[in-house]
């Protein structure tokens, strides 16, 4: 595998300032009002009750945590070997901590017999769970950016920028997967089967087909994964938006 | 004012209520039906957990869908299943519940005093209900659904598990909250609504079979309910003869309430019908299916 060097026509800071407020502009025209609405829950709500379980969580994630960090750190005969590979360990990685939470406090938000009661109050389960995902989105979101920066400090070869796209990329395509996936879909297996197929396919692709998979993910351009990091983020936020009106237009059971 | 409008619902290939048509304004409304008849659909309906196959319900003119947080806000629900936190106490489920609801947490606590009081838990409102009896968990589910003074309050069987000191207590409540709006609520068991409901719903093959108040409802049969004594000799090929309601043992005979269209024998005394009557009359084939298998 030859070494891809740095040398792709990086956009000024100003251009990439320019693009995001544009696509952020025009991707959020109720910004303001989805900020509000989660502020309203928050606020209603309090951190105790938005995230019952979070003592579990925060053990979930440590472990987790140290988990990749250990892989990650230790695995430097294999990672200075193939000089891409880091960066596709962090695009596979980046969404696990999210997704193991996620299922996590799914799993016993609608597996709870409560389910009937919380979904005839005003604020429904619908509302909870978008701002739920949200919070982790952005609880991952900061625990991927230590990850890589400590990735950055043990590996001199790692462009932080590009790793930084990488992951954020890789947490907001799952993100926004999980999202198409919950709202539009009903069979539990299809949920279950987006969860372990996202690794099962990266994987796959990765040891089957690595030379491919390699040059996908390290020919993509700064530039592009901005845009494109900058466009999942917007989707993203758009369906958790949708998500809160989710139960004016479909059914629940 | 509560509107439900041609509505039907099926799961599947299975139609489980057929062409509802139904008026809620303010008052006590009993929804009368025996295991299995759609009780839970309707009211499932109703509280916007699921919706119908077709036709629609409106809350003053609009569906209920489309007003969305705006219904739900003026909702409260006891569901059949009340499920809960084992490990919270009636206080902190009950300020979950506010919370979600959308309550003001001064309001909140307000209003669980004065709920944990009526249905007399406040001796146990900071224990855990991992340990409560079922019939107090019934009386948090009947403070929960009271919790954010609902203009609709829908409590699918809520007297299940309830003693009979509590379950008077219960009806006291009811026909006080329901001046001014509306309660629906379940059961299958007539003592339940006969006392508080302003009216009644019966459903039958999937239908609504009768609606109105106690006495009309109890007109259906009137005149063809008796009372009489006969030896026990001849209570089998008596019962034949006519529709059994209730026997009991009196004096060494047999005291059968009976209905029967026939013209009465001089030893029949005509009783007034009461609600129970029409129940077991009107889902005489249902009962009878459903204790013979
Ligand atoms: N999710 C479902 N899928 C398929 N059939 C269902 C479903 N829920 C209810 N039914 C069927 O619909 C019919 C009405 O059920 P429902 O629960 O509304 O009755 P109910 O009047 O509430 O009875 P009970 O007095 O036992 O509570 C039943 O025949 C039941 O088997
Ligand atoms: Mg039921």
């Amino acid at each position: 595998m030859k070494k891809e060097k740095f040398k792709i026509d990086f956009p000024s800071d100003e251009e990439i300032a320019r693009q995001i407020s544009f696509i952020v502009k025009e991707g959020l025209p109720k910004k303001e009002t989805f900020i509000k609405q989660v502020y309203t829950i928050y606020q209603q709500l309090g951190f105790r009750f938005l995230f019952p379980n979070i003592t579990e969580l925060t053990f979930i994630s440590i472990l987790i945590a140290i988990f990749l960090f250990t892989t990650g750190l230790q695995a430097r005969e294999y990672f200075e070997a193939e000089s891409g590979s880091v960066y596709t360990f962090i695009f596979v990685t980046s969404p696990v901590v999210y997704l193991v939470i996620c299922s996590f406090s799914w799993y016993h938000m609608w597996d709870n017999r409560t389910y009937e009661l919380e979904m005839t109050c005003k604020y429904d389960l619908f509302q909870l769970t978008a701002v739920r995902m949200l919070a982790f989105s952005i609880f991952c979101f900061a625990l991927n950016t230590v990850f890589i920066i400590a990735m950055v400090n043990s590996y001199h070869h790692i462009s932080f920028v590009k790793a930084f796209l990488i992951s954020t990329t890789g947490l907001f395509l799952f993100s926004t997967l999980t999202l198409l996936v919950l709202m539009n879909n009903k069979s539990k297996i299809i949920k279950i089967s987006l969860l372990v197929g996202w690794i099962a396919v990266n994987l796959f692709a990765f040891i089957w087909s690595k030379n491919f998979y390699l040059l996908v993910l390290n020919n993509i351009s700064i530039s592009v994964y901005a845009v494109i990091n900058v466009s999942l983020v917007v989707l993203y936020i758009k369906h958790l938006q949708k998500m809160m009106q989710f139960r004016k237009t479909e059914g629940v059971a | 004012m509560l509107v439900v409008n041609h509505v039907s619902k099926s799961y599947g290939k299975f139609e489980a209520l057929k062409d509802i048509n139904l008026e809620f304004s303010n008052g006590v409304y009993g929804l009368l039906a025996p295991n299995g008849a759609g009780k839970t659909t309707l009211i499932k309906m109703l509280t916007t957990l699921i919706f119908p196959s077709s036709g629609e319900i409106l809350y003053n003119g609009t569906n209920i869908a489309r007003l969305g947080e705006k219904y739900r806000e003026l909702l409260g629900y006891l569901p059949q299943d009340f499920g809960y936190y084992k490990n919270y106490s009636p206080r902190q489920f009950l300020s979950y519940l506010g919370a979600l609801k959308g309550m003001d947490k001064k309001v909140v606590n307000k209003r669980m005093d004065e709920l944990l009081k009526l249905v007399a838990l406040e001796d146990v409102a900071t224990k855990k209900m991992k340990k409560f009896s079922g019939g107090m968990i019934q009386r948090v589910g009947i403070a929960q659904a009271m919790l954010n003074d609902p203009k609709i309050l829908i409590l699918d069987e809520p007297t299940a598990g309830l003693d009979p000191k509590e379950r008077v207590r219960f009806r006291n409540l009811l026909s006080e909250l329901a001046r001014d709006r509306i309660v629906i609520l379940s059961t299958h068991i007539v003592s339940d609504v006969e006392s508080i409901a302003n009216e009644i719903i019966m459903i039958k093959d999937k239908q609504v079979l009768y609606k109105g108040s106690i006495d009309e409802i109890c007109k259906k049969i009137a005149g063809m309910v008796y009372e009489t004594s006969i030896p026990y000799e001849q209570a089998n090929m008596f019962k034949k003869e006519v529709f059994s309601l209730s026997e009991k043992q009196e004096d060494g005979l047999l005291k059968i309430r009976f209905i029967s269209k026939k013209t009465p024998e001089p030893t029949w005394t005509a009783v007034k019908p009461n609600l129970e009557d029409v129940f077991l009359y009107v889902y005489r084939d249902d009962i009878q299916e459903s204790g013979a298998s």
